[in-house]
């Protein structure tokens, strides 16, 4: 099951306000918000150190993270605008704006596990359907084939360099490429999670998964840190399940649920296989 | 004639720098022409005569606890700067940490007869009754806190517990003794598990409470001076922590000002020459004078205060 373990964070929430920037903010106006946010919330658990509960300050950690993730990504921003646009035209009741909402690209991925779900109900609905033993990966073989997915000719590729140093545009480019790989792996994707599932039983996220799956979207350390705005360093320390890199189980978490939203993971299920690990870490 | 200012420093986590901060305020006072006692009152843990430079101070506390010596005023050592007298405690015996409230009690109006401008009371580390009363008298309460989550947390352990004991204390004046005594049980049949949720209920209560309540924070402003600063950062932290002491705890804690961290703090130590006589230029102490300024100026506002537990059965 699902686990939401998600702040009250909704499409409906002003993610300009939660930053503290205005509409028309450029790129750099907003990782710098971003960061300084992020710094404050820092200094603010310290400052509450004893009186303020864990779960407050990891809810505004990931609400500044959602944020900015929302807001870094063009493609994302553009639609959010939108969105927004919409709502406040429809609120002052004009009637000419008949436009369907932009759908964000979140919402039109199932996480993998429900479209399994679907297809097996498919299947079995389905009188046509091939015989109940042979298993799920080739049901889904036989549907995507069926489906010719294009693949780019060619992935863009960005070099190794130092978050500071990327221009705009490069940045831009990397939140562009990373969507194209999330959508183009997902084949591969479903093979890996089925080889998993064979292996083990049941499909359990712990750093070791991750890594792979990154692996498989072809994301390196250097674009998925200039996405989330997390260091490579605590990003390879999830990988790596090296706690002692974090200063506490709260910001541990909170860039798993980064890392896991980047790379359109199901956040509350990875937050819950995690859990027994967080549990008996070692914390610096 | 009565003291004109009594200021306590306390803050819970002990090395904060208590001592370093009484002993120079009380030498910067003195320089700007007050008449100052400072009073050890670490029991069983007494510095304050090492950060001053007084060498083997003949006789303090213990002695008037027991008796030897009669009158305060004998108690009183004189220190190289003028017009500062200290109370020491580098003589007192095993039994002093354990004060008995007679014994408390007689120091505390022996104290409030001594002729001076200012008293400043140097605390020790913790939140034993004997630490947290000797705060509650002061008129001017001030924490040492440095910006490390030990110290964050002792500081905010220290402010909920004397608040609490102040509660406790003077309930009975106002009818509200088996009240108190249920609401500062950890679980209280009203349900109240913080000091924000505490006050809300006694101000909505009504009568006697009401009146109770308020003029009980009137008398409870903790400040806080933050000690060990090493950047930018730290400083906002002072000022995060009004804020959460607001947010968390409903009170009001006034950040007097901040003290960068200096090397120059424990080489004086170990000089044994106090930094306001040696280096009265050097950063740490232009801190800790804009500081003193401000306490006194804020105590000139702030009337004597006719503490209520001096009343109370303390």
């Amino acid at each position: 099951m699902i686990a939401h373990n998600v702040a009250n964070v909704s499409e409906d929430s002003d993610y300009y306000q939660i930053l503290g920037i205005p509409e028309n903010a450029s790129m750099d106006d907003i990782r710098e918000a971003y960061e300084k946010q992020l710094e404050s919330a820092h200094e603010e658990s310290l400052a509450a150190y004893s009186l303020c509960p864990e779960e407050e300050t990891e809810e505004r950690l990931l609400e500044l993270s959602l944020a900015y993730m929302k807001l870094a990504d063009p493609d994302a921003r553009l639609a959010y605008d939108q969105n927004r646009r919409i709502y406040a035209e429809s609120l002052v009741g004009n009637p000419q704006i008949q436009e369907e909402p932009v759908v964000s690209v979140e919402k039109e991925k199932d996480s993998w596990k429900s479209r399994i779900r679907k297809v097996i109900y498919l299947r079995s609905s389905n009188p046509d359907s091939e015989k109940t033993d042979q298993p799920v990966h080739t049901i889904l073989d036989n549907k995507f084939s069926k489906k010719e997915i294009k693949l780019p000719e060619s992935l863009p590729d960005n070099s190794p360099r130092e978050l500071d140093s990327k221009t705009l545009r490069d940045r831009q480019n990397v939140f562009r490429n990373l969507n194209q790989k999330n959508t183009s792996s997902q084949e591969r994707l479903d093979t890996f999670y089925t080889t998993l599932d064979s292996q083990n039983g049941k499909t359990s996220y712990n750093g070791l998964v991750l890594k792979q799956i990154r692996e498989i979207k072809s994301i390196s350390l250097e674009e998925l840190a200039t996405v989330t705005c997390v260091r490579q360093i605590y990003l390879s320390g999830i990988e790596n399940e090296d706690f002692s890199r974090f200063t506490s189980a709260v910001y541990f978490k909170g860039y798993l649920q980064c890392y896991a939203k980047a790379l359109e993971l199901p956040v509350g299920e990875v937050l819950n296989d995690f859990k027994p690990l967080i549990e008996n870490a070692q914390w610096s | 004639m009565r003291p004109k200012q009594i200021l306590a420093i306390g803050g819970g986590k002990g090395g904060v720098g208590k001592s370093f901060i009484s002993g120079n305020l009380g030498i910067l006072l003195a320089q700007s022409g007050y008449k100052v006692v400072l009073a050890d009152l670490d029991l069983g843990g007494a510095n304050l005569h090492t950060w001053l430079g007084v060498n083997s101070p003949d006789r303090g506390l213990s002695e008037f606890v027991g008796r030897e010596i009669d009158k305060i005023e004998q108690l009183l050592i004189p220190t190289q700067v003028k017009g500062l007298s200290l109370i020491s405690g580098a003589r007192d015996g095993v039994e002093i940490a354990n004060l008995k409230h007679t014994q408390k009690r007689r120091f505390l109006n022996a104290m409030k007869r001594l002729n001076a401008d200012y008293i400043v009371l140097d605390l020790g580390a913790g939140t034993a009754y004997n630490t947290i009363d000797f705060f509650l008298l002061a008129d001017t309460q001030l924490l040492v806190v440095i910006p490390e989550p030990t110290s964050i947390e002792n500081a905010y352990r220290f402010i909920k517990n004397s608040f609490y004991r102040q509660l406790r204390h003077n309930s009975a004046n106002f009818g509200l003794k088996p009240t108190m005594d249920q609401l500062l049980k950890v679980d209280n049949v009203y349900g109240v598990h913080t000091p924000k949720e505490l006050i809300a209920f006694l101000k909505q209560s009504g009568g006697s409470a009401t009146v109770f309540i308020e003029e009980q924070l009137q008398t409870f402003q903790p400040k806080m001076i933050l000690n060990q600063v090493r950047s930018e950062s730290d400083i906002r932290i002072g000022t995060a922590m009004e804020a959460a002491c607001m947010k968390y705890f409903g009170l009001t804690l006034k950040l007097m000002g901040c003290i960068d961290r200096d090397e120059e703090v424990w080489q004086s130590v170990l000089r044994r020459k106090p930094l306001s006589v040696e280096k009265p230029d050097g950063v740490p102490v232009q801190h800790l004078k804009k500081i003193c300024k401000e306490i006194v100026s804020e105590g000139s506002k702030w009337p004597e205060k006719t503490s209520l537990l001096s009343k109370s059965s303390l």
